[in-house]
């Protein structure tokens, strides 16, 4: 018995279905934001504990950072527009905005990558410095998320391919647009707060 | 022997603990093979009923209990005696078991207990037919299962955490000194930690979003408010662990030196493992607060004395918790003022919580009182819990807690929270929400006895570690010389350490002779009870309610005896899609994805941890894919229907 055989597909049981988990995910949200807001805090606490490795001013390259940024805060459009077009029924538009969002995350990651080990070979290991230590694990914890949304979002791919636009999706769909904002404005602190406050640190 | 990476010592303790382990084990399969219970076991672990859950949750709360129970008595015998050597456990082995105690009890004992009776008690109070996700439910419960065997595997697998459940650094990621222990602990209570997370995610959208019709928000029971705002403080206050634990992982596996080291900041640790350490004991103390709530107000068969002002106090509870964690950290030197705030806020707490002493107060005065063993509970938690709320106020005094700091007088207080508050309203809940749970009542002459025997145990154990530590003892050292003057004290604690123990007996003796003894019929309402828990059948079925219940007053059980004919009203309004989940074993096999990361990772072997990611990616991959199967939907009609088959 799937989701669509015996329930029309209403606006009130599409509410009825994602409400509670829209709830769950701002929830789920609010614990995150404590975890990024924890790691945040340890970063500040870590600006003055150097050892004998460069300062934040030496380590971030604002200028590098650009094009990720903006790579990834397009995606959040992209998403939206996903989000939209699924719920217009446009099952071929879905894709490709899923795909373009998949493609623009991954570029903000390869390009994350680029930078990672950059910094390695500049000698600004994992354990060069506390600092340094917990940049990479703010900054890397950021990217396990952006990572674990693009396998989400392959997985979403799947869905609206099988099943087309059902209730079941749209609520994915609701769940994953609120991990992926989140994932975006995450790195909206860290774009101002690291990389472009340490240009004054 | 080499293992993973280290080396397995065998001394006689080691061997006596794998003889146990191996026994226990035969044990079980010989049980479940000859009472013909595999196919019960198996239906069990893939269980996505609430009622179910929460006992799997309690059950294996209690045998995480039993071996923290045994750490301690291993310790107070160590302790009877000055000078005294107790078969191995001196030095390092005796912080060992003074390390799995306090994080087994805290973690893996008072936190399970309470979301056991959390998980069968709040969908019935709330009229709801399950938890919001029951599949995450499951996992939950599995997730703390893992972490709690995590934990207690150490002890065998190259040495247990040695360093207090506060973990501090840089003692804790010295790895000359700790070995592996750490990581045992930093992985056992992440995993749990992430359950424990989901657990609350799921208790706040139940009771937001599935309360039954007519249910406002003042006119839900206080245990279930209890539960509302305890799964608040999980939410804000674990992912600070997670993090914490997150940074000491890092610290401790891979190099880095946030926390230790000539740069690293050890009070930062403290800093984040209090921010999250405070709320917590309010963590295991707010749903102790609501089981009293109810327990009281059922035995006095009155209303609850001030339902509104209870609700406030736990919320101002809850909100001042997030604000006084500098009061376990005074002796760092964080300068007067830092000090003097907190001192305040800490001493505000007193004032919402004396607000629920004197409550439950006026509850019982005027009262019909019945004395049944969870009343009794009820009654020993009142005065125990004054006694231990005081001496936390007397440590809130910034120049007394210099005294205090680091002696036996904290360990004397904090029991009397944990084991005057959280323990004995989980006894209280166990005897209370017994018949629900199993359709059986417990035997209450057994259960009186059990529970003076662990009243007088308690008291016999912790009123005496507030003079030792005026007098001077300080807290985790295995032994004190017979000049000090302190052995008298330690050996009344011991024996009553040892009268707890046999209560813990006693009670596993009721269990299995009120399970032989106690007619099963006449039990969906043994107490005459007030809330909707008690208008379903004993044990509770896990389909119920094709319609749902209609909530016309705070109390509506007793409402309905009152006004009505004793049963519950149901709306008329029909549902046109109520989902059951299919019971599905994905759940213990992602906990079994999360045991292999760690695994990995403590051990240092990169491909399990790998391995292990690249499973619980899978897994949750087909869990999502086959959602649409894993599903069953029903119209009010047809789950009448499939209610009416059941039955018979």
């Amino acid at each position: 018995m799937g989701v669509e055989t015996n329930v029309e597909n209403s606006t009130e049981t599409l509410l009825e279905y994602a409400s509670p988990r829209k709830t769950a995910m701002f929830l789920f949200i609010c614990a995150e934001a404590v975890i990024f807001g924890s790691l945040f805090a340890t970063y500040f606490v870590m600006l003055h504990h150097l050892g004998d490795g460069p300062g934040p001013k030496e380590f971030f390259k604002f200028k590098e950072i650009i094009l990720p940024t903006i790579l990834l805060l397009s995606s959040s459009l992209t998403w939206y527009l996903a989000e939209k077009t699924l719920h217009v029924r446009e099952k071929g538009k879905t894709l490709f905005f899923i795909g373009l969002t998949v493609l623009l995350a991954l570029g903000f990651l390869s390009l994350e990558m680029i930078e990672f080990l950059k910094n390695i070979g500049d000698g600004y290991t994992l354990s060069r410095s506390p600092f340094i230590s917990s940049y990479y694990l703010l900054v890397g914890l950021h990217g396990c998320h952006v990572l674990f949304g693009i396998l989400w979002m392959a997985l979403l791919l799947v869905h609206v391919k099988t099943k087309g636009a059902t209730v079941a999706n749209h609520g994915r769909f609701v769940s994953f647009g609120i991990y992926w904002h989140f994932v975006d404005s995450v790195w909206v602190f860290i774009f101002l707060l690291l990389y472009g406050l340490g240009q004054f640190l | 022997m080499p293992f993973f990476n280290t080396q397995l010592k065998f001394a006689s303790d080691i061997i006596a603990a794998n003889i146990s382990i191996l026994v226990i084990l035969v044990a079980a399969v010989i049980y479940i093979s000859l009472a013909k219970k595999w196919k019960m076991t198996w239906m069990l672990v893939r269980t996505m009923d609430h009622r179910k859950i929460g006992i799997l949750y309690i059950a294996w709360g209690f045998v995480f209990f039993l071996r923290a129970g045994l750490d301690a008595m291993l310790m107070r015998t160590q302790l009877a005696f000055p000078d005294f050597k107790f078969w191995v456990f001196q030095g390092d082995k005796y912080d060992q078991v003074m390390t799995t105690h306090g994080t087994l009890m805290i973690f893996f004992v008072a936190m399970p207990f309470l979301i056991g009776l959390m998980n069968i008690a709040v969908p019935l109070q709330i009229g709801a037919r399950d938890l919001a996700f029951p599949f995450f439910n499951s996992l939950s419960m599995w997730l703390f299962v893992i972490g709690g065997l995590l934990i207690n595997m150490s002890f065998v697998l190259g040495g247990a955490p040695s360093t207090g459940w506060t973990s501090y650094v840089p003692l804790a990621v010295d790895k000359d000194i700790v070995g592996n222990g750490t990581a045992f602990y930093d992985m056992g209570v992440q995993v749990s930690g992430i359950g424990t997370i989901m657990t609350s995610i799921n208790m706040i959208t139940t009771i937001l979003k599935h309360r039954a019709p007519g249910m406002g928000f003042m006119k839900i029971p206080l245990f279930t408010w209890s539960v509302l705002i305890t799964s608040i403080l999980i939410l804000f206050a674990f992912p600070v662990l997670s993090a914490a634990l997150l940074i000491l992982l890092f610290d401790n596996q891979f190099g880095t030196h946030i926390f230790s080291g000539e740069n690293g900041n050890p009070v930062l640790w403290q800093h984040l493992f209090w921010a999250f350490g405070h709320p917590e004991v309010y963590i295991v103390i707010l749903p102790a607060f609501g089981i009293f709530s109810q327990v009281i107000s059922t035995f006095a068969s009155k209303r609850i004395f001030g339902y509104s002002s209870m609700v406030l106090s736990m919320l101002v509870i809850g909100f001042l918790s997030f604000m006084v964690w500098i009061h376990h950290m005074f002796t760092v030197g964080l300068g007067a003022f830092a000090n003097v705030v907190f001192a305040i806020t800490s001493m505000l707490i007193a004032v919402p919580t004396g607000i629920k002493i004197f409550n439950w107060l006026f509850t019982i005065r005027g009262g019909s009182v019945r004395f049944t063993t969870a009343m009794l509970y009820a009654l020993a938690f009142i005065p125990s819990f004054v006694i231990g709320g005081v001496t936390g106020v007397m440590q809130a005094v910034v120049p007394a807690d210099y005294q205090y700091h680091d002696s036996y007088f904290v360990v004397a207080h904090l029991h009397y929270v944990m084991v005057g508050g959280t323990v004995l309203g989980a006894f209280s809940g166990f005897y209370f929400w017994w018949p629900k749970m199993f359709g059986y009542i417990l035997n209450d002459k057994i259960g009186k006895w059990q529970a003076w025997t662990f009243i007088i145990g308690f008291h016999m154990t912790f009123l005496p570690m507030h003079l030792s530590g005026l007098q001077g003892m300080p807290r985790r050292t295995f032994t004190y010389l017979p000049e000090d003057g302190l052995f008298e004290f330690n050996f009344i604690s011991t024996m009553g350490a040892y009268l707890m123990a046999v209560s813990v007996l006693l009670f596993l003796w009721n269990v299995f002779y009120s399970y032989r003894k106690k007619p099963r019929h006449g039990v969906a309402d043994p107490w005459d009870g007030r809330t909707m828990e008690w208008a379903v059948s004993s044990p509770s079925s896990h389909l119920r309610w094709p319609y749902l219940p209609v909530v016309r007053d705070l109390e509506n059980l007793w409402y309905e005896k009152d006004h009505g004919d004793g049963t519950l009203q149901f709306s008329q309004k029909a549902e046109k899609r109520i989902v059951v989940e299919k019971p599905t074993i994905i759940p213990l096999l992602l906990s079994g994805g999360f045991f292999t990361i760690s695994f990995g990772l403590i051990f240092e072997v990169p491909l399990i941890t790998i391995a292990g990611f690249i499973g619980t990616l899978l897994l949750m991959a087909w869990r999502s894919i086959t959602y649409e199967q894993s599903i069953e939907l029903y119209t009010s009609e047809q789950l009448e229907e499939a209610i009416r088959r059941e039955e018979a």
